[in-house]
């Protein structure tokens, strides 16, 4: 029976394109881990509850989808926790000096442009590999923000600005929504737009990609200098969900943001994966952490399973990739 | 016998040939370390043979005027007017293109469907002005070709890496044609591709000449560049050694010319 | 081969320099720093790192990276906690053994999912620095070891000396970098990583079983990160799950890359490695005494990574420059 499926998948090249794909296995584990929450509690068929669980994460997962767009042309950043604790650090302290709210965000949001057009400045211009460049400005932008701040907590904002988590339309608190919204804009320019094309042509072969014209090293500053302001963005929230912006902010959050994308079935070595699946793990994690919690499993303790899920996503996408598409 | 035989005196000559409009003409450009001194004109409907043991600097040449690298010394002129392509993306939009020696490295993208290959090099003719992808157009622009060069394939959205290579070759052949190029660089286009699929891309190439495309034709095959050629560049460690007519041209005095002096 | 062996030399000698002048500057500002207690500072500070740079470095020159070395050496240190709160009695020896092994099984565990499945390792031991960190937790119900469950003659392994006054935590570290160059310079399994590292390709068309070697330096890197954690319960008398060698890796990364170790694999070299541990050692030393505070050292380790880098690359644009030839 198995047998006849694969031949009759070998023989139909775009049924088995579209029937062998990771990110269905993305959804297939999203609605395993609804089912095996609802055993856990019956909290989890309350949709209020999901969203609040999710609120904390929305600033890991805008960066998911971010990042996603930067795995599928073929480099990496591990330095976007980093990101989100400078950018927060230099928002409080130039809040703290006096400047006004609009102009602090403004300088949080840019100085996070500057990061990350400083990795892909290194990363194309001086041909650094991201994956290991990215692990030397980890350890930059992070002590630069500890340098900043030292170990105090910058606070100190106006009530208006805070707890961004707790405003809702309806049932949906905002920042959920301004996930959503941004992953179906992402998603929609990636999958229909020829900018989005270009990125899977330029993950797929950097080589060939720059022989037909596409302008590689450009696109890539531009994907890097993105993900920076997205973790500026992501900066701006976190502090206003804490009320304060401490140096050691989102630590190991690279984890769960590479967790998402590869969960969701993007290819770790470039040009396949898409914003459906990373949306998808992104619920993946929002309820197992939230079942996690609910079972009491310590959040340290949790770690071990987030590792090992990484792990064996990124196994499993590669293999259902080398069975699709040889 | 290496001389020539009569099947390789078959080069077409063509009606924009006797125009004599030159279109490209290169003077003195040097790249530290690969090449030195390259000098030639190259018209309208002229095929120009390059030819040369590997290593000879034939490639260097061709990918620094497509923009690929950078060259140290001399000037390249354009239609009149000295210009310097910084990239492919600048090379390509004057009208270059430039089929590489290796294919899979350069040429497809593996695991990227035939039509969105073959339809890589035109961004702006696939989509409108505001990026979105019209599928129509990228179906309809790939089925032009894959029928004219009878590509042998399942769908238009079959992989490319699926194909056989002369098929592949076939398809980077179109994605170049798409773009209307005035001159195509083609770096060893017969090489890995079966004795059928290599007249047809004879024919192909003659066409072309006979349309008004200048082409320079990177060859290690002899017999190819001198059934091809109208005339024949020939380069030994990185510069041009002489520059031949056809009817002067027999596999001899190539090689005679390749082989230090 | 030989200009990038020559270029190790330039850098070796660079860093050199850099040490002298750093020593120079802050023995100017206040001469303290030259004296006895700080330099005793520097050379028990660098130990720990030192040991886990020799396998940091082997893995580094077979072309990969494990950024999980901070949570084995965590693991091996609670393990080694609660071997003593049971079995105080346990010899150096003993201890040494115990965290060699575990630490040798998690550095096993990383190179076979490296190897394996083919995935980069930084992905991997990102995935495996939480994976270890958790299991950390797990095994230790997030209790710390506190000073009176070390031994005593665990904590004299760091403090006292047979030698010179020369702690015995100093001579085994040594003793471990000799080993390492012996290794890297002297056998034939030596040069099968360098050979691995600039061209796996190649390597394996020699007859090396690249895979093995791999795994050696996997093996090797866990080996000396479980060590470590050892020395460092020796040396802190305590050790807590949530802080023990957390981010550790950097400093480890960062030593080895200015040491001129290239992370395209396949060239580095044991007193490269030193010298930048050293530089690091002392940095950390002089920074009071700059009247820089502690909090800027880690932006300072991350600056030098990136600026070792960068140096590396544009190093190698040059070379390629005067060395380009015609080829193809």
């Amino acid at each position: 029976m198995l047998n006849k499926i694969s031949i009759y998948l070998s023989e139909n090249p775009t049924l088995r394109y579209w029937i062998i794909r990771p990110e269905w296995v993305a959804v297939i584990l999203l609605i395993i881990s609804i089912i095996a929450s609802l055993q856990l509690s019956p909290f989890f068929a309350d949709l209020a509850f999901i969203m609040d669980s999710a609120t904390p994460y929305v600033e890991y997962g805008l960066i998911a989808i971010v990042l996603t767009l930067i795995i599928i042309s073929g480099e990496i950043d591990l330095s976007i926790a980093s990101m989100i604790a400078l950018t927060a650090v230099i928002f409080g302290t130039v809040y703290n000096a006096g400047f006004g709210m609009p102009l602090s965000i403004l300088i949080g949001v840019l100085s996070g442009a500057l990061c990350g057009l400083f990795n892909g400045i290194l990363v194309t211009k001086l041909q650094i590999p991201s994956i290991i460049l990215t692990i030397g400005t980890l350890t930059l932008y992070r002590g630069i923000a500890q340098a900043l701040a030292s170990d105090f907590s910058l606070g100190g904002y106006p009530s208006w600005f805070i707890g961004i988590d707790y405003r809702y339309v309806g049932i949906i608190p905002i920042p959920v929504i301004i996930f959503t919204v941004f992953a179906i804009v992402v998603g929609f320019l990636l999958s229909s737009t020829i900018y989005g094309k270009q990125l899977y042509l330029i993950g797929t072969n950097p080589q060939t990609a720059k022989y037909s014209g596409i302008k590689v090293d450009k696109i890539k500053l531009l994907l890097f200098t993105f993900s920076g302001v997205i973790s500026g963005i992501a900066g701006v929230l976190t502090t206003s969900r804490l009320a304060v912006a401490r140096f050691n902010m989102a630590t190991g959050a690279e984890l769960e943001i590479v967790l998402m994308v590869m969960l969701g079935g993007t290819y770790i070595f470039g040009g396949r994966g898409n914003i459906f699946g990373t949306f998808v793990a992104f619920w993946i994690v929002v309820i197992l952490r939230a079942g996690f919690n609910v079972a009491r499993i310590k959040i340290e303790s949790q770690l071990t399973i987030l590792g090992a899920m990484l792990i064996i996503a990124i196994i499993l996408t590669n293999y259902i990739y080398s069975k699709s598409q040889k | 016998m290496i001389g020539r035989s009569i099947e390789d005196i078959d080069v077409k000559e063509n009606d924009y040939l006797k125009n004599n409009e030159t279109i490209l003409s290169v003077n003195n450009i040097s790249q530290y370390g690969n090449f030195k001194n390259i000098s030639f004109d190259l018209k309208k409907g002229e095929i120009l043979g390059f030819a040369g043991l590997v290593g000879a600097g034939r490639t260097e040449v061709a990918k620094t005027i497509f923009g690929a690298e950078n060259f140290d010394e001399g000037e390249i002129n354009f239609k009149g007017s000295v210009i310097s392509n910084k990239s492919p993306h600048e090379a390509i939009q004057k009208g270059f293109a430039y089929v590489p020696e290796d294919r899979k490295q350069m040429g497809i993208f593996g695991s990227v469907a035939v039509e969105d290959n073959i339809t890589s090099a035109i961004p702006s003719e696939i989509s409108n002005k505001f990026g979105l992808i019209s599928k129509r157009s990228v179906s309809t622009k790939s089925e032009e070709y894959i029928n004219k060069f009878n590509i042998v394939l399942t769908s238009g959205r079959q992989l490319i890496q699926e194909l056989s290579g002369g098929n592949q070759q076939k398809c980077i052949i179109s994605k170049w044609l798409l773009s209307n190029p005035s001159i195509l660089i083609l770096d060893e286009p017969t090489r890995g591709v079966d004795v059928g699929v290599k007249s047809e891309m004879y024919e192909i190439i003659n066409q072309l000449a006979a349309m008004g495309t200048a082409i320079i034709l990177i060859s290690s095959e002899l017999p190819e560049i001198l059934s091809l050629a109208h005339r024949i560049v020939v380069m030994r460690e990185g510069q041009i050694t002489k520059i031949l007519d056809n009817k002067d041209a027999s596999q001899e005095t190539i090689m005679k010319f390749a082989i230090s002096a | 081969m030989s200009i990038f062996d020559k270029f190790l030399r330039i850098r070796e000698l660079g860093i050199f320099s850099i040490i002298i002048i750093v020593v120079i500057t802050a023995s100017i500002i206040d001469s303290r720093f030259l004296t006895i207690d700080s330099w005793r500072a520097v050379f028990l500070a660098i130990p720990l790192i030192l040991v886990m740079a020799m396998g940091q470095m082997m893995v580094i020159i077979c072309r990969h990276v494990d950024i999980s070395i901070g949570s084995i050496l965590a693991f091996a240190a609670i393990t080694i906690g609660f071997v003593f709160i049971h079995y105080p009695n346990t010899s150096l020896l003993m201890a040494l053994f115990i965290t060699a092994s575990v630490g040798t099984i998690m550095g096993l565990v990383n190179g076979i999912i490296v190897t394996r499945f083919n995935v980069h390792s930084i992905i991997v031991t990102l995935g495996t620095l939480s994976l270890y960190r958790g299991l950390v937790f797990i095994v230790s119900g997030g209790r710390q070891i506190d000073r009176n469950d070390i031994p005593v003659h665990i904590i004299s392994f760091s403090q006292t000396s047979f030698l010179f006054s020369i702690p015995a935590i100093l001579i085994l570290s040594v003793i471990i970098v000799l080993i390492t160059h012996l290794i890297m310079r002297h056998s034939v399994l030596g040069r099968e990583i360098y050979a691995t590292g600039s061209n796996p390709e190649a390597a394996h068309l020699k007859g090396i079983n690249v895979t093995k070697v791999t795994l050696f330096c996997f093996g090797v890197c866990g080996m000396l990160a479980g060590v470590a954690g050892l020395f460092y319960a020796s040396r802190f008398g305590y050790v807590n799950p949530g802080v023990t060698g957390v981010g550790i890796e950097f400093i480890v990364i960062a030593g080895v890359i200015i040491g001129g170790t290239s992370i395209t694999g396949g060239s580095g070299s044991v007193l490269g490695t030193f010298l930048g541990i050293l530089l690091l050692g002392i940095i950390n030393v002089a920074l009071p005494v700059l009247n820089i505070p502690g909090e800027f050292q880690k932006a300072i380790y991350g600056l030098i990574i990136v600026l070792a880098l960068s140096l590396d690359q544009l190093i190698i644009f040059r070379m390629k420059k005067l060395g380009g030839g015609a080829n193809a």
